[in-house]
């Protein structure tokens, strides 16, 4: 499967996919908020979430799967929260304002060269 | 090049902005840095706009541009030892407007502050800005196995840390 396969991003990736962040397009026309989204509501604050939390989601088969599976299913959740919330908070930042001082710098620049 | 194309070449710049202060951040956790590392960039870019090829990728010379200046940054402080190199330190991280705005992201700023910034450039190049590993490779002027082994070590750290483990933060080479 291609690093940038489209069709990956569009669905829910289980745990155990997630384990290597699939690289979303980028940002401006390109997050998938309803995905971030979704993957936040379910976990709320990861360093609130104990171990247990953790490793007992969605699926439910983990609790009878050997311990290292869990962990690593855990481990997998871990990354897919953290990656969700990395994007997250880099939507949050796309977001805001480009400062007045940049454009004028910019503006300022072209006129010099246009002069 | 001509006056319409370097114009045009402009407002694409303009439009990939946000996107550098968002890398600028992740990659300094200063807020007055970032802004100083953009501008930086976009004098740069700006002045070297004849030799960005038409039909390249405008972000990924954007990226580099500034990947290489907060390096620059790096190396002559570290040189000149001017200043301790707190800037990435996670217990001064200094995001801007205020802090509670950014307070829903207090784990993954903490999280991030603890990665070395090779290791924060790889998640965010990737996972945020949607970069293809060849891509980062060549805005990270590194190979292809570079990058994945520095993504690979930064998710390693975040699960530890996402699990309690003990992360001592990592400081700048």
């Amino acid at each position: 499967m291609s690093e940038r396969d489209k069709s990956e991003e569009e669905r829910h990736v289980p745990a155990q996919q997630a384990q290597q962040p699939q690289p979303s397009k980028a940002l401006n026309d390109h997050i998938q908020p309803r995905h971030v989204d979704s993957v936040l509501e379910k976990t709320g604050k990861i360093s609130e979430m104990s171990r247990k939390d953790l490793l007992s989601d969605p699926g439910g088969s983990v609790d009878s799967e050997p311990e290292n599976a869990s962990a690593a299913a855990g481990a997998a959740l871990d990354d897919a929260r953290f990656t969700a919330g990395v994007v997250k908070l880099y939507e949050a930042l796309l977001k805001e304002p480009i400062p007045e001082e940049m454009l004028r710098l910019i503006d300022q620049i072209g006129k010099q060269e246009r002069a | 090049m001509s006056d319409h194309e370097h114009a045009n070449l402009r407002e694409e710049l303009v439009r990939w902005i946000p996107n550098l202060r968002a890398f600028a951040l992740s990659l300094t956790q200063s807020a007055q840095h970032s802004d100083d590392l953009v501008q930086d960039t976009l004098v740069k870019a700006l002045s070297n706009l004849d030799k960005f090829q038409q039909g390249t990728n405008l972000r990924a010379w954007l990226f580099t541009i500034l990947r290489n200046s907060f390096y620059n940054d790096i190396r002559y402080k570290k040189y000149h030892q001017t200043a301790p190199l707190d800037d990435v330190d996670p217990v001064n991280l200094e995001f801007r407007a205020t802090q509670d705005k950014y307070i829903e992201f207090k784990d993954v700023l903490k999280g991030l502050g603890g990665l070395v910034p090779e290791q924060r450039e790889a998640i965010i190049l990737i996972a945020a800005e949607g970069l293809s590993y060849e891509e980062a490779a060549a805005v990270c002027n590194c190979p292809v196995g570079t990058v994945k082994s520095r993504l690979s070590r930064a998710r390693q750290r975040l699960e530890e840390y996402v699990n309690g483990d003990k992360m001592l933060p990592e400081r700048v080479q």
